[in-house]
This record gives C-alpha cells, sequence and structure tokens, in this order.
C-alpha cells in the first residue's frame, strides 16, 4: 500500500499548491479547528439522537424532529470535514497517507456514513411518540461510538507515525 | 507563589506518570477532545436558538434543561483531562500565549453564562417559541464566538509547544 500511495506523495510534493500549504504557518492550525469545530456539529448530533431514542433528553420533539434539525448541519458539517482533511492530508501527506491509524479511520468514516444514512432513513419514520425499536437505538449509540472512535482516531494519527 | 504551585503540581505523582507514560498523554487528550467537542456542540445547539437562527419552535428553556445537562458533564470531563495535560509541562503551558488566551476566554464564557443566567433569562420570558430579547440573544452570539476561540486556542497550542 505505501508503494502504491508513494507516487502520490511524490507528486504532491512537486505541486506549488503543496508547498504553500505546507511552508504557511497559519494554514494547518487553521484547518484543524475548523475540522474540529465540524466534528462538533456531528458528534452533538448524533449524541442528542442517541439519547432522544432512548428517551433522555429533547422529548418536546420527534425523533424524525430532531433527525431534520440535524439533517442539513450534519451534511454541510462533512462536506467542511472533507475539504479541510483533503487540506491537512495535502499540507503533510506522509504524516497522512502512510499512516495506518489514517486509513482506518478513512475507513470507519466511509462505514459510519452508511450506517447513518440507513439510521436517518428509519428516523425519519419516527414521528409519534412511541419509543423507537430496539435495534434503531442500538444503530444509534453504534453511530454516535463510531463518531467518538473516529475522533479519538484522528488525534492518534499525530502520535503514531 | 507561581512558581512554588507550578513546581508542585509538575513533582506529582500524576503529572510525572503524564509526562513519562508514552500513552498517558494521548489518552487523556483524545478523550480532552471529544469531551470538548460535545461541550462546544451541545452549547451551539442552545445558542443557535438564543439567536433564533434554530430550533425556534423550542422554547430556551426547554432546550436549556434537555441539553446543558449533557454540556455540564463534558464540561467536567473536559476540565479534569485538562487539568491532566497541563500538569503534564505545568510550566511550558503557562508560559503559553495560546493556553492564556483559552483560560481567558473560559473565564469570559463563564462570565456570560452567568449574565445571561441571572440578569437576562430573569428580565425576558424564555420559555415560549419564536424569537427573543436583544440581550438573550447577544449571549448566544458571544457564547458562540467565545468557544470557537477557546477551540481554536486549544489547537494553537499544540503548534506552539511541544508537549512535553
Amino acid at each position: 500500500m505505501d508503494e502504491m500511495l508513494q507516487p502520490l506523495i511524490d507528486w504532491l510534493h512537486a505541486q506549488p499548491f503543496q508547498q504553500t500549504f505546507a511552508g504557511t504557518f497559519w494554514i494547518v492550525p487553521t484547518a484543524q479547528t475548523i475540522h474540529i469545530l465540524c466534528v462538533a456539529i456531528v458528534m452533538t448530533g448524533a449524541l442528542v439522537i442517541a439519547l432522544r431514542g432512548m428517551g433522555l433528553v429533547g422529548k418536546e420533539w420527534s425523533l424524525a424532529r430532531w433527525q431534520a434539525r440535524f439533517h442539513g448541519a450534519t451534511v454541510a458539517a462533512l462536506w467542511v470535514l472533507l475539504a479541510t482533511g483533503i487540506v491537512m492530508t495535502i499540507a503533510e501527506p506522509e504524516r497522512e497517507l502512510l499512516n495506518i491509524i489514517f486509513r482506518a479511520k478513512m475507513l470507519a468514516v466511509i462505514v459510519t456514513l452508511i450506517v447513518a444514512h440507513f439510521l436517518s432513513r428509519s428516523l425519519r419514520a419516527a414521528t409519534s411518540d412511541r419509543p423507537i425499536g430496539a435495534g434503531v437505538r442500538l444503530v444509534a449509540v453504534l453511530v454516535l461510538l463510531s463518531w467518538m472512535g473516529i475522533a479519538a482516531a484522528g488525534r492518534w494519527i499525530a502520535y503514531a507515525g | 507563589m507561581i512558581d512554588s504551585l507550578l513546581e508542585t503540581i509538575s513533582n506529582s505523582p500524576m503529572a510525572i506518570y503524564m509526562a513519562e507514560d508514552p500513552f498517558a498523554f494521548p489518552t487523556v487528550e483524545t478523550f480532552h477532545v471529544i469531551s470538548l467537542v460535545i461541550v462546544f456542540g451541545s452549547i451551539l445547539l442552545v445558542d443557535l436558538r438564543l439567536m433564533g437562527l434554530a430550533s425556534r419552535d423550542y422554547s430556551i428553556s426547554g432546550l436549556s434543561r434537555t441539553i446543558l445537562p449533557i454540556t455540564w458533564v463534558a464540561f467536567l470531563v473536559a476540565a479534569i483531562t485538562g487539568g491532566l495535560l497541563f500538569a503534564s509541562n505545568a510550566y511550558g503551558y503557562f508560559g503559553n500565549t495560546a493556553f492564556r488566551i483559552k483560560l481567558l476566554l473560559l473565564v469570559l464564557a463563564g462570565l456570560n453564562m452567568l449574565v445571561f443566567h441571572f440578569v437576562t433569562q430573569r428580565r425576558g420570558n424564555l420559555d415560549g417559541p419564536g424569537l427573543v430579547p436583544g440581550g438573550a440573544r447577544l449571549a448566544g452570539l458571544l457564547s458562540a464566538m467565545l468557544w470557537i476561540g477557546i477551540i481554536a486556542c486549544g489547537r494553537w497550542i499544540g503548534f506552539t509547544m511541544s508537549p512535553f
């Protein structure tokens, strides 16, 4: 895998924009800050949905209403996460692309997005105050835990080469 | 006095463990980031409602009652883990400008919350749906800006000093 990615890394290093991203002191910290703010939006949505599914918070709204409240913000935050993630990867390609935790994180993001998509479809139907099924509740908690694991992996990229 | 306090912190068994164990700092930092993310996200939910930008059919008092317990639990975890991270290099953090600004913004966010709770909330009726008085909207805007600043400073600490 490393050999496969090395040409991409070499190509990136040859690009003027890569040198700008890597050489401008404020670009990576700013991208990381925006990245964390967007993680907050995604994770808070997942947390409130999981807790509402268990009947612990936000009882004035149905799950479908909460789902609608978070959907647009979560989708927008995910796009910004992708953009800031690309900026960070361009600035430090070896640190990201050759890192096993980064690869595991990307795989987890894809799986979580797929599961979260199907969860959101189930939640759209949860318009009444009736408790949702145990399976949907479990998936909501798993999506939350998965986002937490992804955030944790993001931090550990800095420590694992 | 500050020097002796920093020395006491630096020589504590917990500080030495945090500085020397290769997994302690990254693990505690991970919990710190996740808890801070939840603090910011949950506060933002209430701030956006205060500003009238989202959830306008949810009463502010109802939203605060249901969301702020999450914020407080996450804040407690963030404060404990933040204290442990500080202990790992007390002199380094204390001398770091981004860290000092972060603490200052935390104090300002606390003051903003106290003013909102004890003055703005008591003056205005925040139990109904719809827009709230200007003071409450300003409190929401200030809170969101201060917490964005806190997160930014937290990230800048990592770029302006070595963790150990």
